[in-house]
């Protein structure tokens, strides 16, 4: 049994529903967040995983800020129930918009399932890096090489960044199914390599604006 | 004294060229309450005389006085300083100035008042209006604003509101309460684009409606566009055609402008209507005038509306939507009246978008909407709100470090460490800021603090955690900890315009001093009003009364009459109203036997 912090009404938690487990059952109010926050998984009752069924995912979301959203609690004029809604809100509205992204999910999970893990420090690209050096030296030299060489390496690195994310979603799955922690690795190695064709991609676009822009 | 946490609350559009109040007598039902001129729009301008303010349509008539200086577009004021102004200010029918705090003022004669004094001097008139109309005290409202509206503008909205005695419970979005209303209305689940084009601004939101709750899935906007810059493109292009005659430009004589403006607007309107409109005018007793027609006007729009549809576009790509699998596209603002929007939308979207909204007052219905939820009077519906701006701080080197991103849930909080960067650094300086931009000077300022007492050590030995915590109102609240020492310090954005504390409470005194007082007075008069004749026709039926009914009865009303008489003389409402309900039904009998008497008598 715990006692409602607001309107003093002992009850035992729901155990059907994440819900139910945290709202007072006579005034609505929610209980206080545990001081080791829950992860956002926990958070709507899902189990962790990188497949997520996301209509079922929205669903939970629409019950939890109907119930916890801190508009719900404003008539009653009491700020600290207000904050309490406010605190936990904030939490579901992350929890959501983390899970609901896959990649997002899949930075959120692997750094929660890795969290104890030896950090690894996973070989980059060495070719791509390579050539993006080399495509810096002609911008000195030869404009009109170097942006043409730009154009084929932007579409080098887009298909690059594909076939990482067609590798981590086979992982994905691999890992639902079998959860071993050897897969975990990997698509921690997979990721970094996708951080790293990222910014470069990012670079390389920054560049190409540069150069036309300049060329006008 | 009223009952505050019962008084109600109401939703008001403070709209940059008219202004509505609203309430929801019944969950989720929101009506227009009538304003003091008894109609629906308070036109948003404002006239002083003799020290007194006049608002809405009286004000708005002294427009086309030649002399008179009529203030009107204020909300594009609101929250900015002369600098920000600069580049329409030749487009304002008055002047502007800062005063050494750098503070923008309008001046009005003799006279200077910040844009927020005047906004307050409007919400002031509405809350009057509300009053009037519920005939109880108003002390709590509901203020939208643009979507796109930064910190300071919305913070300013809610200082005018406190100043005008009302305590803000809430500033949503325009295109959000356009949902609200349609959506309490329709009771439609599905995915909707609202596209709101009011005289000042522009907004784009996509919302998700899914069984009484309004998902905001993202906002775009412009708060530099609006239905004034089809007017000044119309101004323009006709003062063109005039010069050829002139050999001068209308727009650059000051004691022309503010008319010239008026009679492009009015042409404008007129093409809602018809194909074609004569825009004449006179000039130093010349007459002048030219065909204006609807495909000139559509020449003229065109860039303006190529302008809103790519923040329609920005505004479907961050909420991950596609046109074509939008439900409906709602059309709001009274600029969706002009034919060549409708168009210029409809060619983009594929299809028709939905103008049977009323474009003026749907807003308001839903400010009142979202007031009658935050009441606690309409259950079932609630509105799950995104902040418009990316908010985030200041990092080394002048780069914008993103904390909150744009479109992210509120409630919502964030955290990030930083290093110390110097060696022996023993202070950190928190630079808050708003906005897209990746160089952080380029972005709004929020606020400025320093957090102090950081142990000194080598470069990137102390760690600092800095905290947004963004709550369901969209305040922004910025912690700072020194995570080795503990050390804290905390500050709630709150930018105040260069308005001392001080002079902000004067003025919030004097409104609430002068709010209630004009209300008791207001509520006395109505009181009277009804009661006086209930009284003087009681005191002639005396004589029949006698004659007519038992003593003890006649003596009891007797009595009524001088009580009420005595409580007229002392002003006290409570028991004037309550006398004057019991002489009612006290004499009900007296009024049946002097009827009954007066045709027996026939």
């Amino acid at each position: 049994m715990i006692a409602c912090d607001f309107c003093g009404t002992e009850y035992k938690p729901g155990v059907d529903s994440p819900l139910e487990a945290i709202v007072c059952p006579n005034c609505h109010a929610p209980r206080a967040i545990d001081s080791s926050q829950p992860n956002f998984f926990a958070v709507f009752g899902f189990k962790p995983a990188f497949g997520l069924d996301e209509t079922a995912l929205a669903r939970s979301y629409y019950a939890f800020s109907s119930a916890l959203h801190p508009d719900r609690f404003s008539a009653s004029g009491n700020p600290a129930i207000i904050e309490r809604a406010s605190d936990w809100m904030s939490l579901v509205n992350e929890a959501y918009q983390t899970l609901k992204k896959p990649a997002d999910r899949r930075g959120y999970l692997l750094e929660l399932l890795l969290k104890d893990a030896p950090k690894s420090k996973p070989p980059l690209p060495v070719e791509l890096s390579e050539e993006w050096f080399t495509i810096q030296d002609l911008l000195m030299d030869d404009l009109d090489a170097a942006m043409r060489a730009l154009k084929l390496f932007s579409e080098k690195i887009t298909s690059e960044n594909e076939t990482i994310t067609r590798e981590l979603q086979s992982l994905e799955r691999e890992w639902d199914q079998s959860a071993e922690s050897a897969v975990l690795s990997k698509m921690n190695d997979a990721m970094k390599r996708q951080a790293y064709v990222v910014s470069l991609a990012r670079n390389v676009e920054r560049t190409q604006q540069t150069m036309t822009g300049a060329n006008q | 004294m009223s009952d505050v946490a019962k008084s109600p609350v109401v939703g008001i559009d403070l709209g940059t060229t008219h202004s509505l109040v609203a309430f929801c007598k019944a969950p989720g039902k929101p009506e227009i309450l009538p304003s003091l001129e008894g109609e629906r729009l308070v036109p948003s301008v404002l006239y002083r005389e003799s020290g007194e303010w006049r608002v809405g349509y009286a004000a708005r008539a002294k427009r086309s006085e030649p002399s008179a200086i009529a203030i009107s577009s204020i909300k594009r004021l609101l929250g900015k300083k002369l600098a920000d102004v600069a580049p329409f200010q030749n487009t304002l029918p008055f002047a502007v100035d800062e005063d050494i705090e750098g503070q923008l003022q309008v001046v009005v004669g003799e006279e200077r008042f910040t844009p927020i004094e005047l906004s307050a001097v409007i919400l002031k008139f509405l809350k009057d209006s509300a009053e009037k109309s519920l005939e109880r005290e108003v002390t709590r409202a509901v203020i939208t604003v643009p979507a796109y509206f930064n910190d300071s503008q919305r913070q300013a909205t809610r200082l005018a509101g406190r100043i005008a005695g009302l305590d803000v419970l809430r500033i949503v979005s325009e295109p959000t309460a356009a949902a609200l209303a349609y959506g309490a209305d329709q009771k439609k689940n599905g995915v909707f684009a609202v596209y709101d084009l009011g005289g000042g601004t522009f907004d784009c939101s996509v919302l998700k409606l899914e069984n009484g709750l309004f998902e905001v899935l993202s906002t775009h906007g412009n708060t530099q566009l609006g239905g004034d810059d089809f007017d000044h493109a119309v101004a323009r292009f006709a003062a063109e055609r005039f010069s050829r005659d002139l050999g001068f430009s209308i727009l650059d004589r000051e004691d022309l402008r503010g008319r010239f403006l008026n009679r492009a607007e009015q042409a404008k309107k007129a093409l809602s209507d018809s194909e074609t409109t004569v825009f004449d005018f006179i000039v130093d007793g010349r007459e002048l005038s030219f065909e204006l027609s609807r495909a000139d006007l559509r020449t003229l729009a065109q860039p303006l509306i190529q302008e809103t549809l790519r923040s329609c576009e920005q505004a479907l790509t961050d909420s991950g939507v596609a046109k074509e699998s939008l439900t409906d596209f709602l059309l709001v603002g009274g600029a969706t009246r002009i034919q060549a929007v409708r168009e210029g939308v409809a060619d983009w979207l594929g299809k028709l978008p939905n103008s049977s909204l009323h474009p003026d007052e749907v807003v308001a219905l839903g400010a009142a909407v979202q007031a009658s939820i935050l009441a606690g009077e309409t259950q079932g519906v609630l509105l799950l709100d995104v902040v418009p701006l990316s908010l985030g701080i200041e990092a080394y080197g002048d780069v914008a470090e993103v904390l909150i991103p744009r479109n992210t849930k509120i409630p919502a909080q964030a955290r990030e460490s930083f290093t110390t960067y110097v060696d022996n650094q023993t202070a950190v300086d928190i630079h808050v800021i708003q906005g897209e931009r990746e160089k952080a000077s380029l972005n709004r300022s929020l606020a400025r603090f320093k957090l102090r007492g950081i142990e000194p050590g080598p470069a990137g030995f102390s760690r600092i955690e800095v905290r947004f915590l963004v709550d369901a109102d969209g305040i922004l609240q910025v912690t700072a900890k020194d995570l080795k020492t503990g050390k804290l310090q905390s500050v709630e954005v709150r930018p105040t315009f260069g308005l001392g504390p001080e002079r902000i409470a004067t003025m919030i005194e004097s409104a609430m001093a002068n709010a209630s007082e004009d209300f008791e007075h207001r509520r006395w008069m109505e009181v009277r009003t009804k009661a006086e004749p209930v009284l003087r026709a009681t005191e002639a039926r005396l004589i029949d009364a006698r004659r007519l009914l038992p003593p003890e009865e006649f003596e009891s009303i007797a009595l009524k009459t001088r009580e009420m008489r005595a409580a007229i003389e002392a002003k006290d409402a409570e028991k004037t109203q309550n006398y004057k309900y019991e002489l009612n039904s006290m004499t009900v009998r007296l009024a049946e036997l002097v009827v009954k008497e007066t045709l027996s008598k026939r």
